[in-house]
């Protein structure tokens, strides 16, 4: 999968490189707006990710430009700026999605794994990893064909990551997307490290196998085996 | 030349010329009048007394015209009988103009003016007794000179009178408004970084020391901004500075030497913690920041008050239970309020992350919200942990202060979370404030208005 950065910090430019060629993306990076826009326009890429605030050629320009040239690629915009004005901006120039920096790596991921599978639909109703089970229309969730019961923020948040399994989760996104809190400056954090304990207390301390971890600095992952 | 782009002393030494000007030219005009109506009067009657006498001579001697004689010559009078003249005095008999009158019709008064420029009030009447006509004239040459002057004083006073008030006017209004000048002068010297100057009050009492105190005021205000901008920053960059103290440490060290791959990891998760903590701390500046310039946007719409606060509660629940906390709540409703739900929710949530921060394991917390009788909706946010010394409740909304300095950071805690409280409920047309309470604790009250 072909993906476009289009950064002039080259640190995080760097960053995000190898961070996606991890993950096994094909990544090009530019470093200018104009370099940018020639190789969105030359090659064929799956998805774009712009950053705003660039020399020269703003952001915002030259995703006017790409759209007009009736370049489809799914664009997702970095932003330094969270001002709600600025997002409905970006959104409204043709953006598919925004991070606002500084962004948790997990949360960049997660947004270029839902851009790149749009259209697809991926709404599995029994999740599964290892023999942990969850299913979305029952509400149930067992381990080892035992029943475990959840509270419902737990289910959620189970859910969630059994969604992500394999990737790393950041407080952030748990915040925004389970507890649908959508300001950056409330004191969630505390509260889902406390639901992540419970969690782990019933899907997780009973059994052999441990499953939840968490990354130090980053957030949470659901996945077998160590790291 | 618009009269608004002069000097203020131009206008007003001009506006007091003019209306001098018209105050002038009115009572100059009744002086005049006066004065003219004044004379006549008195000229009138001196001929009414000369005709009179003449007359009653007449009468007095039964028509012997003879006796008029013994008034002297001086007197100007001639008595016709039918026609013919019966008497006339040496001075009408050597004047001029007297030939001319009887070709002159009159009534009972005229008055006449000769080519030398001598006034005279003449009186005609018949004493139809005797059957004598008679003309008196009487010399009024001196009222009509009188008058004459007076015209030309009043006529020659009126601009000397005006260049007086010029010169008066340019000296008095420079008088005034030099406080005015000292004031602009001060004033030019007074920048962002000089601020404790005031400027000169030459008069508490007068207009200009009113607009200086005034002045001095707002003065006030903008230092004691500066002096809060300043103390912030100096904040600010103490908060920021701490958690890029520990990445660097952390890094440091962990490059100092090499470690096996746990260490390297711990190393870097610890940094990433950092971040974190410093990514809060820009975001809660920035709420702070858009609060302050009045930039962020506010969606207010009905809400049940109840209902948000229980969210809130809900949603923290969970860490007053891991502090085997009781936390009871006491909701009145339903209580619809105009509010905009996320900053409110902002503003509970801070409150109540305090109230379980602070309050000791197993302590008791209490949610209350109700309807007061002035038409308010109230949330009583209460605990039994330490509580707030009186002195510090207010100082507690400041940003970054912290009630017990030696006290070690809590969760997320640098000092900004009920700054943040107080912006957003104040947002929200409401007011955050701290009460009394008998037993030990807090008790936090956020009164909005009820819609």
């Amino acid at each position: 999968m072909q993906i476009l950065v289009i950064e002039d910090e080259s640190k995080v430019a760097q960053a995000i490189r190898k961070g996606l060629e991890t993950e096994l993306y094909q990544v090009t990076v530019a470093a200018t707006g104009e370099e940018g826009y020639f190789l969105a326009t030359t090659r064929a890429f799956d998805l774009i990710v712009l950053d705003l605030m660039l020399p020269g050629r703003s952001g915002l320009e030259i995703l006017t430009a790409l759209r007009q040239q009736e370049c489809q690629t799914p664009v997702l915009i970095l932003t330094a700026r969270d001002a709600v004005e600025d997002r409905v901006e970006g959104l409204d120039t043709g953006a598919d999605d925004y991070v606002v920096k500084p962004f948790a790596f997990p949360e960049l991921l997660a947004r270029i794994r839902a851009l790149t599978r749009r259209g697809r639909p991926e709404q599995a109703l029994r999740l599964r990893l290892a023999d942990l089970e969850l299913d979305c229309v029952t509400r149930k969730v067992t381990r080892e064909r035992l029943k475990i019961d959840l509270t419902e923020k737990e289910f959620e948040l189970l859910e969630y990551l059994l969604r992500h399994q394999g990737h790393v989760v950041s407080r952030e996104m748990l915040a925004r997307e389970v507890w649908k809190v959508s300001a950056r400056a409330t004191p969630l954090d505390n509260v889902i490290d406390v639901h992540i304990t419970r969690l782990r207390q019933k899907m997780d301390a009973p059994f052999k196998t441990k499953l939840l971890k968490t990354v130090r600095g980053v957030g949470f992952v659901l996945k077998e085996g160590v790291e | 030349m618009s009269l608004k782009r002069t000097s203020i002393r131009f206008r007003l030494i001009l506006w007091n010329s003019a209306v001098l000007m018209i105050i002038l030219s009115i009572v100059s005009l009744g002086i005049y009048f006066l004065m003219k109506n004044r004379l006549e009067i008195m000229e009138k009657s001196r001929l009414d007394t000369g005709y009179g006498t003449v007359e009653a001579v007449i009468r007095n001697a039964r028509g012997d015209i003879m006796d008029l004689y013994h008034l002297g010559q001086k007197l100007l009078f001639r008595v016709t009988r039918e026609g013919h003249l019966a008497y006339q005095t040496q001075a009408w008999h050597e004047t001029e103009w007297t030939k001319r009158l009887e070709a002159r019709p009159f009534g009972t008064y005229g008055t006449l003016q000769t080519a030398e420029g001598s006034h005279y009030w003449i009186r005609k009447g018949t004493i139809p007794e005797y059957n004598f006509n008679l003309i008196y004239a009487h010399d009024a040459t001196d009222a009509a000179k009188s008058i004459h002057s007076l015209i030309l004083i009043l006529i020659a006073g009126l601009p000397g009178a005006v260049i007086l008030a010029v010169v008066g006017g340019y000296f008095l209004a420079g008088r005034a408004l030099s406080p005015v000048k000292a004031i602009t002068q001060k004033a030019k010297e007074i920048t962002a970084e000089r601020l404790s100057e005031r400027l000169p009050i030459p008069n508490p009492k007068d207009e200009i020391g009113n607009l200086a105190s005034v002045f001095n005021e707002t003065l006030s205000r903008l230092d004691g901004s500066f002096e809060r901008l300043r103390r912030f920053t100096a904040d600010a960059s103490h908060e920021l500075r701490t958690p890029l103290t520990s990445i660097r440490s952390v890094g440091e060290v962990a490059l100092q030497r090499p470690m096996d791959e746990g260490s390297y990891r711990e190393a870097i998760g610890s940094m990433l913690e950092e971040t974190q903590r410093l990514t809060r701390l820009v975001d809660n500046l920035l709420i702070l920041a858009r609060s302050e310039t009045g930039k962020a946007k506010l969606d207010p719409r009905p809400t049940n008050l109840s209902t948000l606060v229980g969210t809130v509660v809900d949603e923290l629940r969970i860490l007053a239970e891991d502090k085997q906390q009781t936390l009871s709540t006491r909701f009145s409703s339903p209580l619809a309020v105009n509010v905009d739900g996320a900053t409110l929710r902002l503003a509970g949530s801070n409150v109540l992350h305090n109230a379980i921060i602070y309050t000791q394991k197993g302590g008791h917390i209490e949610v209350i919200t109700a309807r007061t009788e002035d038409r308010k909706a109230t949330i009583d946010i209460i605990d039994d942990g330490p509580g707030i010394p009186e002195a510090e409740r207010d100082k507690v909304f400041e940003r970054f202060h912290r009630v017990d300095k030696a006290r070690p950071r809590v969760e997320g805690g640098a000092g900004l979370g009920l700054a943040i409280a107080r912006w957003a409920v104040e947002a929200n047309d409401g007011v955050i404030f701290f009460l009394d309470k008998e037993r030990p604790g807090t008790l936090c009250r956020i009164t909005l208005p009820v819609c």
